[in-house]
């Protein structure tokens, strides 16, 4: 039970910030594509 | 406007991620265990710098919170924000990997101990930070409110991660890294990891913390945008 640790230690971490970070990057993303939109948008 | 499509920030972000591979490794195939800990050792890898960084966090919201009250820039509360936002993320990791730790090391997952008690009083002070946040309308009052706020949050950071623990008995492992025990010293290995490991998440931190920032950036570029239309 104990060598588990580390593993579940390693998992909780990598895989809760890997995860967030590629939320917040697919969000920068979006929100790019959405302002580039808008502002050609205002533009015209 | 969005800084990380600048070159540097690619070349930053393939640097952290190539990093933390070797990170993940040397905790694994290069250092020991320490002596007195059966496979449970190597948690100080993940959980001290996870730690480190929430501090750390905490730190930069209270120097943008100053810059704002002096300059009274909305880009600096989008930075004071952003950093205790990531700040209470990380505290919480650290909460959770100390606890799992705990079970295994002292039979339970929540004790009391000193270190436990001091970080859940500090989660609780900064769930108040957002909580104040989002209870205000207006962007000046907030930002304003908010920066008074992170800054005597702040305060209360050494008192509680440094003194407390130093002050009351703990069950908590003391600080290795410095200690004159030749027993409870790190060794080379293990300190090298150790050191790579806390610079490693504090490249992951300052990763989160721009794309954080720029997601605010344009939210708020966006908003003028729909104001002035």
């Amino acid at each position: 039970m104990k060598q588990d640790v580390l593993l579940w230690i390693f998992l909780i971490i990598w895989i809760g910030v890997g995860a967030y970070l590629f939320y917040l990057d697919r969000q920068v993303r979006s929100l790019k594509k959405r302002f580039l939109f808008h502002e050609a948008k205002s533009e015209k | 406007m969005l800084k990380n499509d600048r070159p540097w920030f690619h070349g930053f972000k393939i640097f952290t991620f190539v990093w933390m591979i070797f990170v993940i490794i040397g905790s694994i195939k290069v250092a020991p265990e320490a002596t007195g800990f059966v496979s449970t050792s190597r948690v100080v890898f993940f959980h001290v710098p996870v730690a480190w960084v929430a501090v750390l966090a905490f730190l930069v919201s209270a120097v943008f919170s100053i810059r704002y009250l002096r300059k009274k820039q909305m880009e600096d509360d989008i930075w004071a924000s952003s950093s205790a936002a990531l700040g209470f993320l990380f505290a919480i990791l650290a909460t959770v990997t100390g606890s799992m730790w705990a079970k295994h090391e002292w039979g339970s997952y929540w004790n009391w101990d000193p270190r436990e008690t001091s970080i859940v009083i500090l989660l609780l002070i900064y769930a108040a930070y957002f909580a104040l946040r989002s209870a205000i309308d207006s962007q000046e009052t907030k930002a304003q409110l908010s920066a008074v706020y992170s800054i005597l949050a702040f305060v209360t950071v050494p008192f509680l991660i440094f003194v407390v623990p130093r002050v009351i008995f703990t069950l908590h492992p003391q600080n290795p890294i410095f200690t004159n025990e030749p027993k409870q010293r790190m060794t080379p290995s293990i300190r090298w990891v150790f050191f790579a490991s806390l610079f490693g998440f504090t490249l992951v931190y300052y990763w989160i913390l721009r794309l954080k920032v720029d997601i605010e950036r344009i939210k708020q570029r966006m908003t003028e945008m729909e104001d002035k239309s």
